[in-house]
């Protein structure tokens, strides 16, 4: 049997128009796509991080007192957000799907390699603004909070922040990968099926 | 706009549907793939202009949605057989054979990779290369390359089924 002789089978399958579903109660269900699945996770990861950050702003509510460390918060708050922004607008521009079937599958290859390459940028950056930040904020105030810390050599502290760059960077990069490689690799596949 | 979405999908829902039958292999799997769809047309609505016919947003929604959402399993063609209960049922006493060489047809189309199986789907379903050109943004040159490839192929899949090569 040939595909032309299926032709008559496929137009006479009747399932289609007997397929008895209430489409207003399909729409209020939840999408459970691959993108609506970062998505959800990504939301969850987002609030965690907003309620760590409120329970040590209120767990250390003295040094609220301190202007520098108040603005460094608030610092630190605003590039966090920013970030997370960032990614979920990755996120909902790849969810658009309504473009043609080579269009949508080449965009989001492009979008989503390109969202990876920006967000490991920024991952190699934050941890050494932290530490400028840090030792910053300790040569300007007296706070108890450092003092442990700016006592060590200031060696030491160096190949901390040395030992804790390395760690953050291999790490993220692994929860990056963990999160999209394989969804970047099954769209790689679909894009060498274009051709 | 709920109400017209609504008859629009009602009255489009047969193109939902055999995108769902070509894309997952079993009943369970076809209703998610229904709903999944569903829920895309309906995110994508309020942004739906009329630049393309009705018909050809649903199918370039439909087919991204399955594309996209579904990790095709290569699957041995025995390992699954279409439910054709709902064909017409003197047509296939009167040809019994007719059944079997529909199902082993089907079972070798989900052979195919994903964007073949969106070119077959189209073919079947009557388009022309410019609304395939439309809907899968393949150019029209390598979409009859592409389906007399396919065709050979099935040739070959169904053949090598029936004589065991």
């Amino acid at each position: 049997m040939e595909l032309d002789d299926l032709k008559e089978s496929w137009k006479k399958d009747k399932q289609g128009s007997d397929f008895n579903v209430n489409i207003m109660e399909l729409i209020k269900r939840e999408s459970d796509g691959p993108i609506s699945i970062l998505k959800k996770t990504f939301k969850k990861k987002f609030k965690i991080l907003a309620i760590v950050s409120c329970a040590l702003a209120v767990k250390n509510i003295t040094l609220w007192n301190n202007d520098m460390l108040m603005w460094l918060f608030i610092g630190y708050c605003g590039i966090i957000g920013g970030y997370y922004y960032s990614r979920y607008s990755l996120l909902e521009d790849m969810h658009t799907l309504d473009m043609t079937v080579s269009g949508n599958i080449k965009k989001q290859v492009i979008t989503l390699e390109k969202g990876v390459a920006f967000h490991l940028a920024i991952m190699q950056i934050m941890p050494v603004v932290f530490a400028v930040a840090l030792e910053i904020l300790m040569y300007n105030n007296k706070e108890p909070f450092f003092s442990d810390w700016h006592k060590q050599s200031f060696y030491l502290r160096i190949v901390c922040y040395i030992g804790f760059f390395v760690m953050f960077f291999f790490v993220k990069r692994y929860a990056i990968g963990r999160n999209f490689s394989s969804h970047v690799k099954y769209l790689k596949t679909l894009s060498g099926q274009l051709d | 706009m709920d109400k017209q979405f609504e008859e629009l999908i009602n009255t489009h829902k047969g193109i939902i549907y055999k995108v769902t039958k070509l894309y997952a292999y079993t009943h369970d799997k076809q209703q998610d793939l229904f709903q999944e769809i569903v829920v895309q047309l309906w995110r994508a609505y309020p942004r739906f202009r009329g630049q393309a016919k009705f018909s050809t947003w649903i199918y370039r929604i439909a087919l991204n949605t399955a594309i996209s959402a579904l990790r095709k399993e290569k699957r041995d063609m025995i390992s699954f057989m279409p439910d054709l209960s709902h064909l017409d049922r003197i047509e296939v006493n009167e040809n019994g054979e007719k059944e079997q060489e529909i199902s082993i047809l089907y079972a070798a189309i989900r052979q195919l990779n994903q964007i073949d199986t969106a070119v077959v789907m189209l073919y079947l379903d009557d388009k022309g290369y410019d609304e395939m050109e439309e809907i899968l943004g393949i150019g029209q040159g390598n979409l009859r390359v592409r389906l007399s490839r396919i065709k050979e192929k099935l040739r070959q899949l169904t053949k090598n089924h029936l004589y065991g090569t």
